[in-house]
């Protein structure tokens, strides 16, 4: 039997203090989602992946301070820089409605609002300082950028899989 | 040292006289620049630009909040694009 599909959520950067807390680096949209972390897989560089147990976490303004209890001092919290903490996908965090996570949206059909024509798919999203950038591969191979803070994206269906567009001319 | 308050913000005249036009017209349509060191005036706000970073145009919708800062602080040129392959759990907003 295979192995549930993984997810990553976030890196250790460094040891914090003597009891054996861990910086993270959070790869998730929600910081407070590790507050209901359980058990955890980390993926080391240089030796096998290992299962730890949370037992403590809070958020500091640098990230997010975790503790397991099989780390108790520093030394071992050293050991772990660099590992990147893997959860099954079953247990990712529901979205409300209107919300996608990355990796859903990419491969999903661009359709224009207006005429219902297909304009291609979805190739992947950027995050961008002003908003998600939505990377869109035209029916004739081409790439267009559009951002979703604008007006251009007027929905999301994710059971359809369709992103429904209104897209602006090109001032000349 | 920061630019001097007599000569006021610089903004790009061609790319502002354009907003003017659409502005006049009541349209919204994307405007294509390299003015990345353009101030963002409050008449930019509401109008999609797409910004050259040096590879693509970044499409950057002006909002409220961005007036004062520069059009190039909304379309970085060093992207880090994350762990190729790997499924996270960031999310559109």
């Amino acid at each position: 039997m295979g192995e549930e599909e993984q997810i990553l959520i976030g890196i250790i950067r460094r040891a914090h203090g003597l009891k054996g807390e861990v910086l993270v680096e959070s790869y998730t949209f929600d910081k407070a989602r590790f507050g209901s972390l359980k058990m955890v897989k980390l993926k080391f560089q240089k030796k096998a992946d290992l299962h730890y147990t949370v037992s403590a976490s809070r958020t500091v303004p640098q990230g997010i301070l975790l503790m397991f209890d099989e780390v108790k001092d520093r030394t071992g919290a050293d050991a772990l820089r660099g590992a990147e903490i893997y959860i099954p996908i079953s247990e990712r965090m529901p979205l409300s409605e209107g919300r996608a996570y990355y990796d859903e949206l990419a491969g999903m059909k661009v359709v224009d609002d207006d005429s219902d024509e297909e304009l291609g798919t979805v190739k992947e999203v950027m995050p961008m300082p002003a908003g998600d950038v939505y990377v869109i591969r035209l029916i004739d191979g081409s790439e267009k950028l559009v951002t979703s803070a604008g007006e251009e994206i007027v929905r999301m269906d994710k059971k359809k899989r369709e992103v429904r567009v209104r897209l602006l001319a090109n001032f000349n | 040292m920061s630019r001097s308050l007599k000569k006021g913000p610089y903004i790009d005249e061609k790319l502002l006289k354009k907003i003017e036009v659409l502005n006049e017209a009541r349209q919204k349509k994307v405007v294509k620049t390299w003015a990345r060191d353009c101030t963002i005036p409050p008449e930019f706000v509401g109008h999609t630009f797409t910004v050259h970073n040096g590879n693509k145009f970044i499409p950057v919708y002006v909002t409220e909040n961005m007036v004062g800062h520069k059009l190039g602080e909304f379309a970085p040129t060093r992207t880090f694009r994350g762990h190729s392959g790997v499924k996270t759990e960031k999310a559109t907003a």
